[in-house]
């Protein structure tokens, strides 16, 4: 074990080494956008926590804690999901798989290198947002300095609990189903999760804001002790919000820590379970059974198409996409997750739907919107171009590389905004709102669409790894990184510069104070602006590094 | 003083299945210490199957692969001190150094430090790879990760040395420093076990060969034996009219 470990460390250390000016300008500039980055996230979260601190009635103390609650049932969640969908690769299909078991190291060694591994790669997305929530909970409810050493002991656990909790079922499913392709394996998974995330949904209704306009004080207060009450308080996370929050009820203490330390103890358990089974699996882990089936000429595309090199690339994108489970098998899990989103939305309470809400909402839904498309961006746009791999030798040598680059960025901004699209405009349509917010909504998420899609494709190209074959190391990585933080802090200036003509609307609605169409107009402009300017510079820096590299 | 048993290995009744494919039917082989192995055959004909099914990559449905008398499904991690393995795609970890790779190896097999210094020496000589097993292995070219994999499966003194398609991609001078490093690894009580295309490699180095086409072994002898039955002198000619014939 310790020989493995020390491999990793040094690779990580020789990966950060300073070695000549261009890498100490790289690693320094890693370094001021990750601190911007968290510091603007805390400053946010601080302030919002702030804001609500000061309401005197009581009830910003309750929704701050409900906030909370919501958030880490959420990330738990996205730790769950992101531990299946990485297991598989790093589990299964890791070149360095093969090396190691073919040495006399103990597969206990290797099982628990890869479950660190697994770890990572599942929770650092959810860790950049995690942080400097925990440091703004911290300072904001003024727990004092040995919280955030607390709260980060009580982080790691519940990502442990969710890692294991995760591996254990694409352990389960595999051995379950072992006669059965990868693919058939993850669409079971998918099919078993959503039932199970269905038939929550459908139990349980939403009531954050299931507050009636005219409630007497009597409906107000039980509605304020409602909110106290934690999202999903038996998971992992609704246990760790309430420890957190340490009510110091002796007996309330004691239960969370008893379930928290049943939790740990299922996940050993679960943990050692699938140690034992890994053997096994891998050797019997057929790569060849994932051969198509379908020996037709996939290739052959529409009579008008045929001169087009840019079709010819993007029909080759797809077609790879397509014939590989772990991609559209991650994928096609996150786009059944946001269809139960876009359900929530339109399942909100009658309440809920008076017009400051449903705007409140709608503005929301934008922000979550693009959120979700640029950490679908960064997870399956970002790698493409590193997973060109060797045939990116091919590719150079035959096309030129800016059609390539190009085919790229329109296969790109398709999926990505297709995606957005029917998000924003499907729950839109359901909660009626009226037609210039439908429009300003359908214009910028165009807008960031195509900012979102050069990001991904631009920083993918620049810091392409093209020895790496896993999507998820890939993606997880310093490019990776730099382009979730480019990508998040660039939806956050765009919303930003919305935010101010958006609040000016509500209060036209109910102030009836004027209100100019054409402040939406500037808004887009000024959005469109830096889109632009984004675009010519990551397309010529990209485009530049894609021109001198040498595979 | 006792002399070391001969080194064995025997494949009986072999078969793997990829779901309805079976990609190796009923293969038995028997080699012993100092046997060089040329295991021939077209493309997706089951050799890297069965090289990983010996090697304890892949699971097999039936059949008894045997190491030294023992079935290698009864081997432990620990057994596996007795297997050195070339892949086909050589893996190296692309930060650390070629001398790092070596010394790695040579770590988890649990020898010595001053062994492991000593056994990089002597095959950086051999292998001529003294000049660049200091830089990162990320900058080294295909052939020059491959001389540093093939010594890393020799470093630790294995009993038998899986090679698959050791010559692919390797320039004249690289293919004659392995195909002499080959020859003198045999020397000892060792079986080398070659999974190849280049029926040059076979012909000069192997003791034994195995042709293998669609899953089965069509012929296993040695190619003198091969070449008094087939009445031909060119083991390409051989070869082709032997995979011909299944077709």
């Amino acid at each position: 074990m310790n020989e493995i470990l020390k491999i990793r460390l040094k690779t990580i250390a020789r990966g950060i080494m300073i070695t000549d000016f261009k890498s100490l300008i790289k690693m320094l500039s890693f370094i001021f956008v990750v601190s911007v980055f968290l510091y603007f996230n805390y400053f946010i979260f601080y302030k919002i926590f702030v804001f609500l601190l000061r309401t005197e009635e009581g009830i910003g103390y309750s929704i701050a804690q409900r906030l909370t609650s919501i958030m880490f049932s959420i990330f738990f969640l996205m730790l769950f999901m992101s531990s299946i969908i990485t297991s598989i690769t790093t589990f299964f299909r890791t070149p360095e798989l093969e090396f190691l078991f073919t040495t006399p190291i103990k597969t206990e060694k290797i099982f628990f290198i890869k479950l660190l591994e697994n770890g990572i790669f599942a929770s650092w997305a959810t860790m950049i947002l995690s942080i400097p929530l925990m440091f703004a909970i911290g300072n904001a409810f003024e727990f004092g300095g040995f919280f955030i050493f607390k709260a980060i002991i009580l982080f790691i656990s519940m990502v442990f609990i969710a890692v294991s909790f995760g591996l254990a079922i694409v352990f389960f499913f595999s051995e379950f189903f072992r006669k059965h392709s990868l693919g058939t394996i993850i669409i079971v998974i998918a099919i078993a999760l959503l039932s199970v995330l269905a038939v929550v949904f459908f139990m349980k209704s939403p009531d954050l804001f299931n507050l009636p306009r005219n409630a007497n004080l009597y409906n107000v207060e039980k509605y304020i002790a409602s909110l106290e009450v934690e999202q999903f308080k038996y998971l992992p996370s609704g246990i760790i919000i309430n420890m957190i929050f340490d009510k110091s009820q002796q007996n309330s203490n004691i239960t969370n820590i008893l379930l928290l330390f049943a939790y740990i103890i299922s996940s050993i358990f679960l943990t050692i379970i699938s140690m034992n089974l890994y053997k096994n699996k891998y050797i019997s882990y057929e790569k060849t059974i994932l051969k198509s089936s379908i020996h037709a000429n996939r290739m052959n595309y529409p009579t008008f198409f045929k001169n087009s090199r840019i079709a010819l690339l993007m029909q080759k994108d797809m077609l790879a996409f397509l014939r590989d489970p772990s991609q559209w098998g991650q994928s096609a899990t996150f786009l059944l997750l946001l269809v139960f989103y876009g359900i929530s939305v339109v399942r909100s309470p009658i309440y809920f739907k008076s017009p400051f809400y449903t705007y409140i909402l709608a503005f929301a839904n934008l922000g979550f919107s693009t959120y979700i498309m640029a950490t679908l961006s960064v997870r399956f746009i970002f790698p493409l171009i590193s997973l060109e791999g060797r045939t990116f030798s091919l590719i150079r040598s035959s096309i030129n590389v800016r059609d390539y680059f190009n085919a790229k960025i329109v296969f790109n901004f398709l999926m990505i905004s297709v995606l957005g699209q029917v998000l924003v405009i499907g729950t839109n349509a359901f909660l009626n709102i009226d037609n210039v917010v439908v429009i300003v909504s359908v214009a910028v998420t165009f807008i960031i669409s195509f900012g979102i899609t050069i990001i991904n494709t631009g920083i993918g190209a620049i810091l392409a790894d093209f020895t790496e074959t896993n999507p998820s190391k890939i993606a997880s990585g310093f490019g990776g990184i730099v382009s979730a933080i480019t990508s998040l802090a660039y939806i956050g200036i765009c919303l930003g510069i919305l935010s101010t003509p958006t609040r000016t609307y509500f209060e036209y609605t109910f102030k009836k104070i004027p209100f100019n169409n054409m402040y939406f107009l500037y808004a887009i402009i000024f959005v469109f602006a830096l889109t632009v300017l984004l675009f010519t510079l990551l397309y010529i820096a990209g485009l530049n590094s894609l021109k001198k590299r040498n595979v | 003083m006792e002399e070391k048993a001969k080194t064995s290995l025997k494949i009986e009744n072999l078969t793997k299945n990829y779901n309805k494919t079976t990609a190796v039917k009923n293969l038995s082989l028997s080699l012993e210490g100092k046997d060089i192995f040329g295991f021939i055959g077209p493309n997706g004909a089951g050799k890297t199957t069965t090289i990983k099914c010996i090697a304890g990559l892949l699971s097999h449905q039936s059949g008894v692969i045997s190491i030294n008398g023992k079935d290698s499904k009864l081997f432990g991690d620990l057994s596996k001190k007795r297997i050195g393995y070339v892949p086909d795609t050589p893996f190296l970890y692309d930060k650390l150094t070629g001398r790092e790779f070596l010394y790695f190896v040579g770590r988890i097999y649990g020898m010595k430090e001053a062994d492991i210094e000593k056994e990089i020496e002597f095959y950086s000589k051999q292998m001529e790879f003294s000049d660049y097993m200091d830089s990162r292995t990320e900058e080294y070219s295909h052939g020059m990760k491959q001389r540093i994999v093939i010594a890393s499966a020799f470093i630790h003194n294995p009993d038998i040395l899986l090679v698959d398609e050791p010559m692919v991609g390797l320039d004249p001078k690289s293919s004659r420093i392995v195909k002499d490093l080959f020859k003198e690894g045999a020397k000892e009580n060792r079986i080398l076990f070659i999974s190849t295309h280049t029926l040059s490699l076979a012909e000069e180095l192997c003791t034994k060969i195995g042709i293998m086409d669609k899953g089965s072994l069509v012929y296993f002898g040695s190619i003198s034996e091969l070449k008094d039955k087939i009445k031909k002198e060119n083991l390409e000619d051989i070869f082709l009219e032997i995979t011909s014939k299944n077709e």
